[in-house]
């Protein structure tokens, strides 16, 4: 019963922390392009930027799933 | 998950062939990052910028995104075809372009080709790693009975760190075999030696292959194949359906996130620290390392095994939050051992081994290379060099340990791997347990490699950029590897069932 309940806010958490995640990462990406202005770092950050999206996607329905009860014991 | 009994001797037929396929295919993917220098040099010079660009795209592209595709790619037939024949296929990609590498003539020969080739693969490399571990696991896990899963399929998790070992060992005997003199070993090694490792896969790859061929595909798999049962969509079944993508994410974020961490701090990360960090010299760097895997690795059976008896969950969750706990003052022990300021000089003035003096810039110069030594059989080595009237500037380049402290850090790297073996051993079990046969070559295989190939295989990168960040810290870099390991084990605590539902 606590559990289901911690799973549902730690759900709310969860979605709430990825947008934060993807505009931090955005950011570091866009920070770094402009502080190193070459081929190289642009090509890297574009790689992170593309792999980790989906991660970050991933985690928001991870966290919507929590919060749903998909993950809740059955009594 | 029932399986029917396989006779004990058939067992560790199967064990063996697929698990010395997957060693080989581990040896493969790690040699060409333990040369990278040296291929580097070969294939991406630095002075051209697009060599260099093909350079980055063969260390993040094949690491980062191929794997995982590589995962969807063959998962989709291992599901589709059967087990055998997609590892079979993953086996021969690996060894042929591992092969052909340590044929491609360097860039001065060929030019642009030589990278444009090495890059393409490398892919290829990349690709068949994300198809070959699923297979294995599954293969195994479908032939073992249900209360031996764990101690059966742990063997499969030896083969990472074998083939890690493995590497190593073939790197560093043909390093210092090729002349009698080990300068010019080591000279003839960087010049093309450095291709022996790369040609002795075919070997170990055809040997692999004539095992495997005379294996018999999985009796699940056969089953349900035989009953019309098979998926006809894998991709659209593993990833498009509520019930079976809430147990992918669960995988992902409550188990194989953490376990990439703390493998790749483990073995990668650590071996970089001793090397880059405490300035260990380069073979002694690589014997700790391989002391520690051959003492560390019986453990991935036992706590494979013993996961049989208590469950898998809380040995991976423990084992994560050890690493969370103790890492810091772990690798500041290895600094501390490292550290010729905490140790007592044994002569005032150093062993010159080299002097030379030459012209630059229409000034004297002066180069000495020195030995240091001190009372606890530690030797340091500097380079001096004297410009006109100016004080000399002394730049250590590497240390040698004395015993005591080689013992100590020898143990120390122990337990790093010790929790490697806790998070690993029991997880190819674990990710087998939670998918139905039809779709669980492709439900395990992606959570398992953006686990290790992104959040495991970003470790040493985001490592070495936050040190460039909080540059007074020298363990700032283990941040990344504590939190998210921290993370994945509160998720894992909350979220995962000890005791497996079973599917089928």
């Amino acid at each position: 019963m606590y559990m289901n309940a911690l799973k549902k806010i730690l759900g709310m958490l969860f979605m709430l922390l990825s947008p934060v995640a993807l505009f931090y990462l955005v950011k570091t990406a866009l920070g770094e392009m402009q502080a190193h202005q070459s081929l190289d770092v642009y090509i890297q950050w574009s790689i992170f930027v593309l792999v980790f999206v989906p991660i970050i996607i991933g985690f928001f329905l991870f966290g919507w799933y929590s919060w749903k009860g998909e993950y809740n014991a059955k009594l | 998950m029932k399986t029917t009994a396989t006779p004990h001797s058939s067992i560790w037929k199967i064990i063996g062939a697929s698990s010395v396929g997957t060693l080989i295919e581990w040896y493969d993917f790690y040699i060409f990052g333990s040369l990278a220098t040296v291929i580097a040099d070969q294939f991406f010079p630095k002075t051209n910028p697009t060599a260099a660009l093909l350079s980055t795209l063969a260390t993040f592209a094949a690491g980062f995104i191929v794997r995982p595709f590589g995962a969807l790619v063959f998962g989709r037939l291992g599901d589709l075809i059967g087990r055998k024949y997609t590892f079979l296929l993953t086996l021969v990609l690996m060894g042929g372009s591992t092969f052909a590498i340590g044929l491609i003539p360097g860039y001065e020969s060929i030019g642009f080709l030589a990278p444009v080739l090495v890059l393409l693969l490398r892919l290829i490399q990349g690709l068949a790693l994300g198809g070959e571990y699923g297979g294995a696991a599954t293969y195994v896990a479908e032939h073992a009975p249900d209360h031996k899963r764990g101690f059966y399929t742990s063997w499969i998790q030896t083969t990472a760190t074998l083939g890690l070992l493995l590497s190593l060992s073939v790197i560093l005997i043909t390093r210092q075999s090729l002349s009698p003199d080990p300068e010019i070993s080591i000279q003839r090694f960087n010049e093309w030696g450095w291709r022996i490792p790369f040609w002795l896969s075919i070997l170990l790859v055809v040997v692999s292959i004539y095992i495997r061929m005379k294996m018999h595909e999985s009796p699940l798999f056969s089953k349900i194949k035989a009953s019309g049962n098979l998926s006809k969509n894998p991709l659209k079944e593993s990833f498009g359906k509520k019930d079976n993508l809430k147990m992918v994410l669960l995988a992902l974020f409550g188990a194989t996130m953490g376990q990439g961490v703390v493998w790749y701090t483990g073995q990668f990360y650590a071996q970089s620290f001793i090397e880059t960090v405490c300035k260990i010299d380069f073979e002694q760097s690589r014997i700790i390392l391989i002391w520690a895997i051959v003492a560390a690795t019986p453990f991935f059976v036992i706590f494979g095994s013993w996961s049989d008896k208590v469950g898998r969950k809380w040995i991976m969750l423990i084992g994560m939050l050890l690493a969370v706990c103790t890492y810091r003052p772990i690798f500041n022990q290895f600094i501390q051992l490292s550290d010729v300021n905490n140790k007592t000089v044994i002569k005032e003035q150093a062993l010159i081994l080299k002097d030379t003096t030459f012209y630059e810039n229409g000034q004297i110069m002066r180069q000495q290379t020195q030995i240091q030594s001190y009372t606890d059989g530690t030797t340091a080595k500097y380079v001096v060099e004297f410009v006109g009237e100016r004080e000399p500037i002394a730049t250590l380049k590497s240390k040698t340990l004395g015993t005591s402290s080689f013992v100590k850090m020898i143990v120390l790297l122990f337990l790093l791997v010790l929790y490697v073996t806790m998070v690993y051993g029991p997880i190819a079990a674990y990710l087998v347990e939670i998918f139905p046969t039809k779709i669980r070559y492709t439900s395990m295989s992606l959570p398992y490699h953006i686990g290790n190939g992104i959040f495991g295989g970003l470790t040493p990168f985001i490592a070495l950029l936050t040190t460039t960040v909080y540059i007074n810290d020298q363990l700032s870099g283990l941040w990344y590897p504590i939190i998210i390991a921290a993370i994945c084990f509160v998720i894992g605590a909350i979220y995962m069932q000890n005791k497996f539902v079973e599917k089928d």
